[in-house]
């Protein structure tokens, strides 16, 4: 962050931000690349509410999003953190825990050398570098941001995270679909470029599809602050990773399936992401129930 | 006059006026036919407001502005619960090709047409020629100033209720396949003109057979040029899968607020709601960007079958959801609402047919979009 900074980097995402960090999260996803970019997306809307002691700090992610709240706790002054701290996150001096308190989200902020677990984490991804976060610590009221404001700032994170994690996955599809197009239009059986088969090109346009209707709702997702968007930007994006990843492995046959061949990274990046204030299906389903909640579907802002 | 100020001034318009929109609220009809001369009356109201003429050129009688401020109508419309009548699918679909193409004839038609005074109808299929339609062989033959026209057309929507037909006619060797086809506007009062409704398994004579008997139609009625029609016939076909799924867009998000109020909606409504609402979003902001591109004067390509797969996903999405859903209401019960449901299922089933098969929208985008070879 701080090479891009010298490019100009904080400008650009000031002057128009969708278009600055669409693309660097696009690209990310593109080549597979894991980088705590995503909490420097987070960090602004928490700034406001933790000082500039804050900068360059490490957000500690909900290691589950059940219900949209906090897997850390605060309760008086003891810190209970359970959570997730992205690939890089150790250069950071502080790390900012969102915490479930009675009255809504609370932030606190940590210092990097406070005894918490860090575990490296393996499972589908261990090339993305994350690490899981728990321990439990005593803290001070300064450390500590309560009510409803910081909940507000929180919830604003998230919905940038979304929208990040949503181009992330747009770029993961976009590079199983390009490596996809590829080995089926030079590899060939039968006589003919596999490809040229009308099932095979189906399924590679179905996933086109997804990713394209995921591409469609990022822009007006970062342009609109309504929450329902940047869900359904992250939700989109999940389901557009899915169906590339489906498809891709279908169509790229055993040389899909082998180490080899790149698809299996982008597709292990792809599920390890939909753990991060995910995954995208019950997030989808989430906005199903807030339909049914308010009994009608959301008034969107007119075409311009 | 901006979209989102006419959105705010139809809202007062229909909040001021219950008594008259009352009419067309929450109406049961018979039949399609009876629906069509009924909403004649909403036609009339508005178009007398202004309304419906928003967006058209004034030289056509509209009032002037952008295609945007009628795609703010539309979905105006639905949210303020005044249904939009069935003849504005035609308009859509049909309009902006008169106006890029034969402007004079949307100024004599676009005021009767909006008024509900004619309408409109396609002869495009014919029962040799669906997804082939380069092969059709309706012909089109000169004589002295005019064409005589000799063929059939089928799966007409509403044609047997039109009055004016955007017909598809070869005036080349049947080798030609598309390079050899003529787009005409035909009265279908002509003489030599049989229309045949086709009863439909939803319940209505939806569609129709158009059968044309040596009718002779005027030289100058060609829209375009003679042998150019495949070109206009793709100009239409991006207003069809634009601005016509921007209508669908609105009225899917009426249908699943109706499915979103029905009592007693099982424990996993929620997952279903969701998927069929994430449908109907992602085709609002596509064919949102699309109507945009359209207004501004480009045209789209192959781009447009990603929108036509996309509509064909959401409206079947939103029914199964419905189906599903509403179990034994769906299935086993007969009052209105249920009817309705069910009508709506079965006709979200060819939507994936319609305006080309979702088939041939997934090769274009595999060919044309991806590179993948043929």
């Amino acid at each position: 962050m701080a090479r891009l900074d010298e490019l100009g980097w904080s400008d650009s995402t000031v002057d128009d931000p969708a278009t600055a960090w669409g693309m660097l999260f696009e690209e990310q996803g593109r080549a597979v690349v894991s980088s705590p970019a995503l909490d420097s997306l987070l960090l602004p809307p928490l700034l406001a509410m933790l000082g500039e002691q804050a900068v360059g700090a490490a957000i500690v992610y909900p290691s589950e999003n059940a219900d949209g709240r906090p897997t850390s706790t605060l309760t008086r002054r003891a810190l209970v953190v359970d959570g997730i701290a992205l690939a890089g996150s150790e250069r950071a001096s502080l790390l900012v825990v969102p915490v479930a308190t009675p009255g809504g989200t609370g932030l606190v902020a940590v210092d990097r050398s406070a005894p918490l677990e860090f575990h490296t984490v393996g499972g589908i991804d261990p090339d993305a570098g994350w690490s899981t976060v728990r321990g439990g610590i005593e803290v001070h009221a300064d450390q500590v941001v309560t009510g409803p404001e910081a909940h507000a700032a929180w919830e604003a994170a998230v919905a940038a995270a979304q929208r990040g994690l949503a181009a992330e996955l747009i770029g993961l599809a976009a590079s199983m679909t390009d490596m996809a197009v590829e080995h089926v239009t030079n590899r060939t059986q039968f006589g003919r470029p596999v490809g040229s088969f009308q099932a095979v090109k189906h399924r590679l346009a179905d996933a086109f599809v997804a990713r394209t209707s995921a591409e469609a709702a990022l822009p007006e997702s970062w342009r609109d602050p309504h929450p329902i968007l940047a869900m359904m930007a992250r939700s989109l994006a999940g389901r557009a990773h899915e169906e590339a990843a489906r498809h891709a492995l279908q169509v790229c046959g055993a040389m899909g399936f082998t180490v080899e061949f790149p698809l299996h990274r982008a597709v292990r990046r792809g599920y390890l992401l939909d753990q991060l204030l995910g995954p995208w299906r019950r997030i989808r389903t989430q906005v199903g129930g807030r339909l049914l909640a308010n009994g009608a579907t959301p008034r969107l802002p007119a075409l311009r | 006059m901006e979209p989102a100020e006419l959105q705010r001034a139809f809202a007062g318009w229909a909040d001021d006026h219950p008594e008259e929109l009352k009419a067309y609220r929450d109406v049961d009809h018979p039949s399609i036919e009876a629906a069509v001369a009924h909403d004649r009356g909403l036609q009339q109201l508005l178009f007398d407001a202004g309304w419906s003429r928003w967006g058209w050129p004034e030289e056509a009688g509209g009032l002037g502005g952008s295609p945007l401020l009628r795609a703010a109508l539309y979905e105006s419309m639905w949210a303020s619960d005044v249904p939009l009548p069935d003849a504005f699918a035609h308009l859509e679909i049909m309009g902006p090709t008169l106006q890029r193409f034969a402007p004079p004839f949307l100024s004599a038609h676009l005021g009767p047409k909006l008024r509900g005074e004619e309408y409109w109808g396609q002869g495009f299929s014919e029962p040799e020629a669906g997804s082939d339609l380069g092969s059709l062989r309706l012909r089109a033959v000169p004589r002295n100033e005019t064409f005589v026209v000799t063929g059939q057309k089928t799966w007409s929507s509403l044609g047997h209720l039109a009055d004016r037909c955007m017909l598809m006619a070869r005036t080349g060797a049947q080798a030609s396949a598309h390079r050899g086809i003529t787009m005409l506007w035909v009265d279908l009062g002509s003489p030599g003109v049989t229309k045949r409704p086709i009863a439909c398994a939803h319940g209505h004579t939806y569609l129709a057979e158009i059968f044309f008997d040596d009718v002779v139609v005027p030289a100058e009625r060609v829209i375009g040029e003679v042998d150019g029609g495949w070109a206009v016939a793709m100009y239409l076909l991006q207003w069809e899968r634009g601005m016509f799924a921007w209508q669908r867009q609105a009225w899917l998000h009426r249908r699943i607020d109706d499915l979103l109020r029905h009592p007693a909606l099982p424990a996993h409504a929620a997952t279903r709601i969701g998927e069929a609402y994430e449908a109907v979003f992602a085709l609002r902001v596509r064919s949102g960007a699309t109507v945009q591109a359209l207004a501004a004067g480009r045209d789209l390509g192959p781009d447009i079958s990603v929108d036509k797969i996309l509509l064909a996903t959401a409206e079947q999405l939103v029914f199964d959801a419905a189906r599903e859903l509403l179990g034994p209401a769906f299935a086993m019960e007969d009052h209105p609402a249920a009817a309705a449901w069910r009508r709506d299922w079965w006709f979200s089933r060819p939507a994936s047919v319609y305006g080309g098969s979702g088939e041939i929208q997934r090769s274009i985008v595999g060919e044309r979009l991806l590179g993948l070879p043929r």
